[in-house]
């Protein structure tokens, strides 16, 4: 036996057994972990966002000023009153942490919502009717892919100023490119099908078959695409609201309250910290929920 | 050849007239700067007149030629907040903001690149491990978020790097390793990914069945067809990198253009914002173009495709 095995054989054998390491399992056991952690830890922000009023312990906006900068409740000076401290103007910043995941989930979604919206229109129009329309939209959003985000963002906001409807609106502007360009690909090739072909020739109308037999195709990769959007959304929020471009005060919002704790940092380092964990926990968490998406959603896996 | 660097050349100044379409468009919806540059009391004809100095009372299609005739020139008109020229004021703070983004590159490429490959060739090992959380952890932070917590260890505890500004090299350390993390991340998993392709293909098997040693095979023979990729996504980045200056360099008040955009914004400083958004614009449309080029003269395929 031994003698005729061959050198793919070998090689095969050669790669089993260093992937039967324990870091090989344990790296694999993990990864699946992950999906589970990604799936609990989006329903917990979730969870927080919904009952926000429930969960906090005080009122996020009121200012107390015997409190201000207090540490958290392990600290020797802390309390159990406020858990996670208090901030600069005397205000629980547990509750403000609350309070935050309501804007960041809030503008993530719909963000995602509306970008996807003109994107897949765009992109199942370019993608459907090529010729001068395929050049002018994918033309834009070749340019806008070329052009960072921020500086548009800053460009608009400079002139229209800040508040939730612009904040959305910026996302928005920066967020269809992603979704045109995916469904504009899937459309081009499902485009080329024998079923299309045969809905043409016993007469449909164009946007039948845009809506009734394109448009099913795309969603899965777009949801896939979404979920991850949605993550790459609220940090893209949280750098709008640090940079005092976003959703204004007295809104508590995470990118707002690490912009006002980073003053406090010789004093109150925990101001800027534990909202920061917040986006961290919440992308992460949004992250390994879209790998899981993905490999249920895609039939390749 | 050629009519590939004519056509690329055309697409980044159809590029660039859309972009001066946006930048007028939103001057023009930004409201009468007669009124803004007036006090509210000031009486109508004084408006009309202000109006009328500044060409406002003209058809659009003229008002548009003549902003693109003073932006060639690079005109943006004196900033309101510090009376200098606005463009004079964005060229002086450029080469901070680029030095920068230099230092963020390198950095990247020289930690993220050895980690991609390592991470694929001992695939599954504690190392693979380290450099993929770092890919999807490094995606999931908050750049301006990470640079606050830099300078809370670095800076705060163990008092061995500056908290901000820009001076020596310490300066520079904290600052480009936060803009580099969200690019490195990136390339790590890129390396990584292309990595694992490349030695499944069926000459790294023949390579291997020749008895190389595994150091050749992985770099001579893997490694560099990874690399294409690797440098398309640099060139696109280092646009980016400039972008992402805007909030690197607020965290650490380094002298920057970025920091410069910002404080225009706040301060409704319009000449100046549209002074250091062409100038980052330009930048990125001329590194986009000249990493087109330069790929074109790496892949023979896009050159004659």
């Amino acid at each position: 036996m031994a003698v005729e095995k061959n050198v793919a054989d070998v090689l095969a054998e050669k790669t089993l057994t260093r992937r039967r390491g324990l870091a090989f399992v344990l790296f694999w056991a993990s990864h699946n972990v992950l999906h589970s952690l990604g799936i609990a830890m989006t329903a917990l922000v979730i969870f927080v966002a919904l009952l926000a009023p429930l969960l906090s312990p005080h009122d996020p906006t009121l200012q107390d000023s015997k409190i201000r900068l207090s540490p958290p409740a392990w600290a020797e000076e802390g309390s159990a009153e406020f858990p996670l401290g208090a901030d600069n103007l005397g205000r629980d910043l547990l509750s403000r942490i609350f309070y935050g995941a309501r804007v960041s989930l809030i503008v993530g979604v719909c963000a995602v919502l509306l970008a996807g919206l003109f994107g897949v229109i765009l992109g199942l129009l370019s993608g459907y009717l090529e010729g001068r329309i395929e050049t002018l939209i994918m033309g834009v959003a070749d340019a806008q892919l070329a052009f960072p985000s921020v500086l548009l963002a800053i460009a608009i906001i400079a002139v229209l100023g800040p508040s939730f409807g612009n904040v959305l609106l910026v996302l928005t502007i920066s967020g269809w490119v992603i979704f045109a360009r995916l469904v504009r690909g899937t459309t081009l090739s499902v485009k080329q099908t024998d079923f299309i072909l045969a809905s043409r020739s016993v007469g449909a109308p164009d946007y039948r078959i845009i809506f009734r037999h394109v448009l099913p195709h795309v969603v899965t990769p777009v949801i896939a695409v979404a979920n991850i959007q949605i993550g790459q959304m609220i940090l893209a929020e949280s750098a709008l609201s640090f940079l005092g471009l976003g959703v204004q005060p007295p809104t508590p919002t995470w990118g707002g309250m690490i912009s006002d704790g980073r003053v406090y940092i010789w004093q109150a380092p925990w101001l800027s910290i534990f909202p920061g964990m917040a986006i961290v926990f919440t992308v992460l968490g949004i992250t390994y929920l879209g790998d899981w998406l993905r490999i249920v959603l895609d039939p390749k896996y | 050849m050629r009519d590939y660097i004519v056509k690329r050349v055309l697409r980044s100044f159809l590029v660039l007239f859309g972009l001066s379409l946006g930048v007028f468009a939103l001057l023009s919806i930004s409201g009468d700067p007669a009124t803004i540059m007036l006090p509210p009391e000031a009486p109508m004809s004084e408006v009309i007149s202000l109006r009328k100095a500044l060409g406002f009372d003209e058809p659009v299609y003229i008002q548009y030629l003549k902003f693109l005739s003073r932006a060639l020139r690079g005109e943006f008109g004196n900033s309101w907040q510090y009376g200098l020229p606005a463009i004079n004021l964005v060229l002086e703070f450029f080469p901070a903001t680029f030095q920068l983004a230099l230092a963020a590159l390198l950095f990247a490429l020289v930690v993220g690149i050895p980690l991609g490959v390592v991470s694929a060739i001992r695939e599954g090992s504690i190392i693979d491990a380290l450099g993929l959380s770092l890919g999807v952890v490094g995606r999931a932070m908050p750049s301006f978020w990470l640079g606050i917590m830099l300078i809370l260890v670095f800076a705060v505890n163990l008092k061995v790097l500056p908290t901000s500004g820009k001076g020596e090299l310490r300066h520079l350390v904290l600052p480009a390793i936060t803009l580099s993390t969200a690019f490195l991340a990136q390339i790590v998993l890129l390396v990584r990914s292309g990595m694992l392709d490349v030695l499944r293909e069926d000459y790294i098997r023949t390579a291997q069945a020749k008895g190389l040693q595994p150091y050749t095979i992985n770099m001579r023979h893997a490694f560099r067809n990874t690399l294409i990729p690797v440098v398309t996504m640099v060139g696109l980045t280092f646009g980016r990198l400039l972008g992402g200056s805007v909030i690197t360099e607020s965290v650490f008040s380094w002298p920057g253009v970025g920091r410069l955009a910002v404080q225009a914004v706040s301060a409704r400083d319009f000449p100046l914002v549209q002074a250091s958004v062409v100038v980052f614009a330009l930048w990125i449309v001329l590194a986009n173009l000249i990493v087109d080029l330069l790929y074109a003269f790496l892949d023979p395929r896009i050159r004659y495709g």
